[in-house]
């Protein structure tokens, strides 16, 4: 019986890893340098983990917004954000500060590491869409 | 395979176990052999748990007949507060029930009332002898504050003459012109000072009290002051300060990592009528003992210019471990040391990364005519667990909350899980 739930598991495990991977892959350089600029401008606020801080700031891993509709996450990041917000349950009513002195190659790594970072996947977020939108 | 499966009957064996530990612990009885927790606390100090997975536990307060009533910042069942009763007296909670519309942090008794506050106001409500939670509709005390985001929490204290202390945070990290804005500079003067960033004094019997019209202006420059007390003994007021954050961030010139994860130091202040503690323009950096000029403000890290008439610290803590309680200890159960010392529950860092977080405990300052007379230290640690924490949540338990028993045992609640635990002391 437990020999057949962990067959079932792992079978489900390979099909959902496998439909997910149907995007473009994202070059390992542009993670990188993603990383970097995270680390700076981001981690404190957000933890290594992506983990946010209790209270203060949201999880960027498992949340629907960083994985979600391109432009929407990039408005937040470029022109900050106030209000309350509910990420998995858990209230936040914190600042999110605008990051527009960031340049749009800068913004534009950030945010395909952080969608595709601690789990998360989704599409890349390139410089001309981040420059669109803040011209916008 | 076979490994799977023997991982499979691990992890049930382990369950069991964890079963069986959780009934051990109806069994014990306070004082006898009470220990269910593994804290690391001095020599001839104990520790259990009353009651845990309350939710988001903040402040506690505890009546003279020993029911203790603790604030939620977020509800649970739709209250904003649970109440709780030792019916055999061994310490643990047997009757726990939520109550009240009102969610935030402080949480206090005074003159047969329960007061709380949420993040816009201070209300009470009438404790009666024959109900645990109260029956009446609360009432408002003060109000009027600005509605903020940051630093919302509106906590209190109550001085034995029915003066009510209100803490109103700074809406802000610096007061720069675009908060928490790289590159974005200090306001000068700082307008969030009229309304904000310190201590406002009310009556504590009074309805309906306004900020602007009704309250004194008692001391300001304080950013946060989560840890709010007055001292009876003394007949005055302390702080401990919630200190500002992301120097390195926002100044990496002037701030490595290392200099981020030490400083500001948060401050614990004797707070005067008239006080300045200095912000947003100056912060006191521990390590040089000093209070210097905020970057935001032309400060470089050693410049000190106006921050010379700012009130300066009794006692300096290492940067953001976030003081979230205070209390002067007045009980007979712990030794002479202790007796008028002060008790600070620190809620714990999440501005030390990329170092790792720091700051989940209880510490104890021993205190002498009002002011410490010895080094701070750890008093009650290990609430986070054993790992290393770089991440807040990564963190079991947060200390937030504090409250004396009748008997002399110190309560503190957990913010993370709502577990509260009673230590106490008792010799061999």
């Amino acid at each position: 019986m437990i020999r057949t739930t962990f067959f079932t598991l792992i079978i489900l495990l390979i099909v959902s890893c496998g439909t997910k991977k149907t995007q473009q892959p994202i070059d390992q350089k542009v993670i990188k340098s993603g990383e970097q600029l995270y680390l700076r401008h981001c981690l404190s606020c957000h933890q290594k983990d992506g983990q946010g801080t209790p209270n203060m700031n949201p999880p960027l891993a498992n949340n629907k917004t960083v994985t979600g509709d391109p432009e929407k996450l990039t408005k937040i990041v470029l022109f900050g954000q106030t209000g309350k917000i509910v990420v998995n349950g858990e209230e936040y009513n914190g600042i999110m500060a605008p990051h527009s002195h960031l340049t749009d190659k800068q913004l534009a790594e950030i945010l395909t590491y952080i969608r595709n970072n601690w789990g998360n996947q989704a599409n890349e977020i390139t410089q001309k869409q981040v420059q669109t939108i803040r011209h916008q | 395979m076979q490994l799977t499966l023997l991982i499979t009957k691990l992890l049930i064996c382990s369950a069991l176990l964890s079963c069986q530990s959780n009934g051990h612990k109806e069994q014990s009885a306070y004082p006898t052999d009470p220990n269910n927790v593994s804290l690391q606390l001095p020599e001839g100090f104990h520790a259990f748990i009353v009651t845990d997975q309350l939710g988001r536990g903040r402040h506690i307060t505890i009546n003279t007949n020993g029911d203790m009533y603790v604030s939620l910042r977020q509800k649970k069942n739709d209250k904003g507060a649970v109440a709780l009763r030792d019916t055999n007296g061994d310490g643990r909670a047997d009757v726990i029930e939520y109550f009240s519309d009102i969610n935030g942090t402080s949480i206090r008794i005074f003159n047969g009332y329960l007061y709380q506050s949420d993040d816009m106001s201070v209300f009470r409500t009438k404790l009666s002898s024959d109900h645990l939670v109260p029956q009446d509709n609360p009432e408002v005390i003060a109000t009027g504050f600005i509605n903020q985001n940051q630093h919302s929490a509106k906590t209190f204290c109550i001085s034995d003459e029915g003066n009510l202390f209100v803490n109103v945070g700074a809406p802000s990290n610096a007061c720069m012109e675009s908060s928490r804005t790289k590159g974005s500079p200090g306001m000068d003067p700082c307008p969030q000072l009229e309304r904000q960033a310190g201590i406002w004094k009310f009556k504590a019997d009074i309805l309906n009290q306004n900020q602007s019209n009704d309250a004194v202006h008692y001391a300001k420059g304080i950013r946060n002051a989560v840890a709010l007390c007055w001292n009876e003994k003394e007949q005055e007021l302390y702080a401990v300060q919630h200190g500002r954050d992301q120097l390195s961030q926002f100044f990496p010139e002037l701030f490595d990592d290392e200099a981020n994860a030490q400083l500001p130091a948060e401050e614990f202040f004797l707070v005067e009528e008239g006080s300045n503690c200095g912000w947003p323009y100056c912060y006191y950096d521990q390590l040089q003992d000093k209070k210097v000029l905020a970057p935001e403000y032309g400060g470089d890290g050693n410049k000190i210019e106006r921050c010379n008439d700012m009130e300066m610290p009794i006692m300096a803590f290492p940067g953001h471990l976030a003081p979230n309680d205070l209390l002067f200890y007045t009980g007979n159960q712990f030794p002479e040391r202790y007796k008028d010392g002060a008790f600070i529950a620190f809620h714990g860092s999440w501005n030390r990364a990329p170092l790792e977080q720091e700051g989940f405990f209880v510490v104890f300052v021993p205190m002498r005519n009002g002011l410490p007379s010895g080094t701070w230290e750890i008093f009650a640690n290990g609430f986070a667990g054993e790992k290393p924490i770089n991440s807040p949540r990564d963190a079991n338990h947060r200390p937030c909350g504090l409250a004396q028993a009748p008997d002399g045992s110190l309560l503190v609640v957990d913010s993370q899980q709502g577990s509260v635990y009673r230590i106490f002391y008792q010799e061999k």
